[in-house]
């Protein structure tokens, strides 16, 4: 086992590090920006170039960090560590591990669909692939995202045409950028909360094209209201501040969207289909290209993936969280 | 376009003979998934309908058609394919439609597309839309209809002779009241009858032609098609009016027959055996198409006795025939309803009553024949005395010329509280609250309270569950029996369910009894001396 799972995260003994540790450690190998994979408190990080910007805003400027450009490596311990483009947000990477030939891949979160706002996934080879499986059910497909981009820009001008705001629910690093790509050629004001605008030079340095864009602040909703299209992250009270509901409209931007028997029963406004991860066919293919010997599945319930997989003959299994290693072994 | 919401709104499956299976056999040969990732995937979506829209991976075309255009083109021609044929209209039609679009299309297959809205209120908004009044709305859709435009059309246009021959007359409201306001001049002159609990309902025979009526001006002809086949013996132009009532060989009339029948679409012979019931003719509204309302009721009585005795000739003639041919069916029954395939199955094992009587009426002209009369309702089974003046009082138009029901003081006990039950998933809002009696030296439950209190009563009942619960059940909360409320009730029925062996009839709260310790609860012996 050159990687297994442990309290704190998966770990390589080989190497003495983690990949995007739950608690803090020594040596942590990120694979992205998001909250749930980059956390304070450790000694030293280890990331993709394009990340790096992102990970000092979340965590601290200060942090002790090192960065790779994708294809690039280093090696700790003989064991020889390369960032590869996940296609999830801007700087997302898979972690490529190679120890004396074994090589082993980590996902981390990925997408195989093509987005202008990062790198595109990259298939990689290894013997061990460990991926994520957010959406291992075959109901989620994504439909194409342009076809969901004209959604969008059709609704906005309904709402404008209607004198109603609209408000778009949208993570703010990764989501946000990309809903504010797709607009790049508006000419209407488009508002966003100030935890999304932080992010946006390290997207413009990348070459990723935006519209212009003010920040959310109560003048500026008060101001635009009737017109403007304000993207806000889903915890952000931005439709509080919009005050009459009969004012504005709101979309989420989800793969939960698809759904809408739940959307319904948690009332969850009308999405677009648009998510950051790889849907059913995207797990599909990507676990197959890799090629490799056996597959674990992790960051999801992936127990409709790895029976499908299983009965088509490769070796898939949920990976056991937090387990020790003879478990892992034995299954 | 209106017809086709309208077709789902009431809860009409179209008949398209296709099933959950066929449907899980598209998507297993278009898409290789088995059934156990159908049924993980329906755990994780728990929507049969949207699991398979979502399933078949189509390239998303998101076409322009029109949800009549998909009932026409795809859905009315299943009925008629064989499987194979059905199996490639469902893939096309999945292919073309967008997901969503897919998901309504399933429902309408597998009888899911529907939408809660009342009967009532469907029937309202199509007759603001038509301009027909809406008695004549709900008596055209009890007909057979299809979701077609041509079929709308021809919905909506007037049929002036049908559809004056089949309205109802007006539902003269029903005073309730438990004591009469002036003893004394009340009794004076009044016919009573008993009441029971049932559906009170209009019969019309005109023109060959026999509808039911219910007080909500639904038609109830399917519901009740052997007393159908009773008012077709009636001679033309002729409205009564009564009480749809349970039917045994012995009382107490069963309550809940008219319950099972009113739930039931369509009446089969199976339904009618099972629950009878029978039209109980306590007034009359036309003869001769002429109409009485604002005749004596004493001539109303004379002319209503004259009918039935006249019916009675008819019924003893042509009831205990098999066949409605001889009675000239009219073309209702004809399009309606097989009456020979419902009588005609072994009759001789019937223990049908005749469909129709006509009520007893007693004369009271004192408060003390007439309250004689009350006393011994509860021994009937009776909700109540149904009283009318013989003949109208001074102001023709008062209530006092109307029917009145007159109910029997109620009786009432001093109950403890027991349990309530939690709305699920809410911590603090209950729905149903149990009291109990002393049986032997423990409480037993006798009654159960539901919503139609007001909300103050539930809040401070409430509180007294949340502070005082001793165990909870799932969404049950026994609590500390140290609450004493003074209840009321009707009547008594026998509960197989509780231990006491009893439940009390419309059970409402009176007042909190402060000061009351437990111990003075009433018995299960003293409430059940009361009746
Ligand atoms: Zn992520
Ligand atoms: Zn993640």
């Amino acid at each position: 086992m050159l990687i297994r799972p442990t309290p704190s995260g998966l770990y390589c003994e080989q190497g003495d590090f983690y990949i995007d540790p739950k608690r803090k450690v020594n040596r942590a190998v990120i694979t992205h920006a998001h909250s749930d994979h980059a956390r304070r408190g450790s000694e030293q990080y280890l990331c993709s170039k394009p990340c790096e910007p992102l990970l000092r805003l979340r965590l601290g400027k200060n942090i002790s960090l090192q960065a790779l450009e994708y294809g690039a490596s280093t090696s700790i311990c003989g064991v020889i560590i390369s960032f590869h483009p996940a296609g999830h947000i801007l700087g997302s990477a898979q972690i490529r591990v190679e120890y004396k030939g074994e090589v082993w891949v980590v996902s981390g979160d990925y997408k195989t669909y093509p987005d202008p706002t990062c790198a595109p996934f990259e298939p990689l080879r290894c013997h061990t692939f460990i991926s994520e499986c957010t959406f291992g059910y075959p109901i989620y497909r994504w439909p194409d995202p342009n076809h969901e981009w004209n959604h969008l820009k059709k609704w906005w001008k309904t709402n404008r045409e209607a004198g109603l705001s609209s408000v778009i629910n949208a993570y703010s690093l990764g989501k946000a950028q990309r809903v504010l790509n797709a607009l790049k050629d508006s000419e209407q004001t488009v508002l966003v909360h100030s935890a999304i605008l932080s992010f946006l030079p390290f997207y413009i340095s990348e070459g990723v094209l935006f519209p212009e864009v003010m920040e959310a602040t109560p003048e500026n909703v008060m101001r635009y209201r009737d017109e403007s299209l304000i993207i806000s992250p889903p915890s952000s009270s931005m439709e509080k501040s919009l005050g009459d509901p009969c004012s504005w409209q709101s979309l989420d931007v989800s793969g939960w969207a698809q759904i809408r028997s739940q959307k319904r029963k948690k009332n969850l406004p009308n999405g677009l289909i648009v998510s950051d991860h790889a849907d059913w066919e995207g797990l599909c293919q990507a676990i197959q290209a890799t090629e490799a010997e056996q597959t674990f599945l992790t960051h999801g319930d992936g127990s409709v993936l790895s029976r499908w997989l299983t009965e088509k003959g490769l070796s898939v299994s949920q990976l056991p969280e937090n387990r020790s290693t003879a478990s892992l072994h034995a299954s | 376009m209106l017809l086709g919401p309208y077709s789902f709104l009431k809860n009409r499956r179209l008949k398209t003979k296709t099933g959950l299976k066929l449907l899980k056999e598209v998507i297993e040969s278009q898409t290789c998934f088995p059934d156990w990732v159908i049924k993980a995937c329906n755990e994780r979506v728990k929507d049969t309908p949207e699991t398979l829209a979502l399933l078949f991976a189509s390239k998303g075309g998101r076409c322009e058609i029109s949800l009549s255009t998909l009932v026409i083109q795809f859905l009315q021609p299943l009925s008629g394919f064989t499987r194979l044929s059905k199996k490639e209209t469902i893939r096309c039609a999945w292919e073309m439609l967008s997901t969503t679009q897919r998901v309504l299309f399933n429902k309408m297959i597998l009888g899911g597309f529907q939408l809660g809205a009342q009967k009532s209120l469907i029937h309202e908004a199509l007759s603001k839309i038509s301009g027909i009044p809406r008695s004549v709305i709900s008596r055209r859709l009890i007909e057979d209809w299809q979701p077609s435009a041509t079929w709308f059309q021809s919905f909506i246009e007037p049929d002036p002779e049908i559809d004056t021959a089949m309205a109802p007359c007006h539902f003269e409201p029903v005073v309730v009241s438990e004591v009469p306001p002036d003893k004394s001049d009340f009794t004076l002159g009044l016919e009573a009858a008993f009441a029971f609990d049932g559906a009170r309902v209009q019969g019309i025979r005109r023109r060959e032609v026999s509808t039911i009526w219910s007080e909500e001006l639904i038609p109830l002809n399917l519901c009740f098609p052997e007393l159908i086949r009773g008012i077709s013996l009636l001679p033309s132009g002729t409205v009564l009016e009564g009480l749809i009532v349970g039917w045994d060989d012995d009382l107490p009339p069963p309550r809940e027959n008219v319950q099972k029948r009113l739930k039931v679409k369509t009446a089969t012979q199976k339904t009618i055996q099972s629950a009878p019931v029978q039209f109980i003719v306590l007034d009359i509204i036309e003869r001769h198409g002429i109409n009485l309302s604002h005749c004596p009721f004493a001539q109303r009585r004379a002319e209503m006795k004259q009918v039935m005795d006249e019916w009675s000739h008819q019924w003893s003639i042509h009831g205990n025939k098999s066949e409605i041919e001889d009675v000239n069916p009219d073309f209702f029954q004809q399009e309606m309803f097989d009456m020979s395939t419902v009588l005609r199955t072994e009759p001789e094992k019937s223990v049908l009553p005749p469909p129709m009587s006509l009520s007893r009426f007693f004369k009271c002209n004192t408060w003390a024949s007439l309250e004689g009369k009350l006393n011994i309702c509860r021994d009937k089974h009776a909700t109540g005395l149904l009283c009318i003046p013989v003949d109208p009082r001074d102001s023709p138009h008062s209530d006092e010329n109307r029917w009145r029901l007159l109910k029997p003081a109620s009786c009432k006990a001093r109950l403890a509280l027991l349990s309530a039950e939690r709305l699920p998933g809410n911590q603090t809002h209950f729905i149903r609250f149990t009291f109990g009696a002393w049986l032997n030296d423990s409480l037993v439950s006798v009654a159960v309270i539901g919503t139609q209190h007001s909300k103050k009563d539930f809040e401070s009942l409430g509180e007294f569950v949340l502070e005082n619960t001793l165990q909870k059940q799932g969404n049950n909360c026994l609590v500390k029996p140290d609450l004493i409320y003074e209840i009321s009730f009707e009547d008594i029925q026998e509960s197989s369910r509780s231990k006491s062996g009893i439940r009390l009839k419309n059970a409402r709260l009176c007042k909190r009894l402060t000061g009351t310790g437990i111990k003075q609860a009433s018995t299960v012996e003293e409430i059940k001396s009361l009746i």
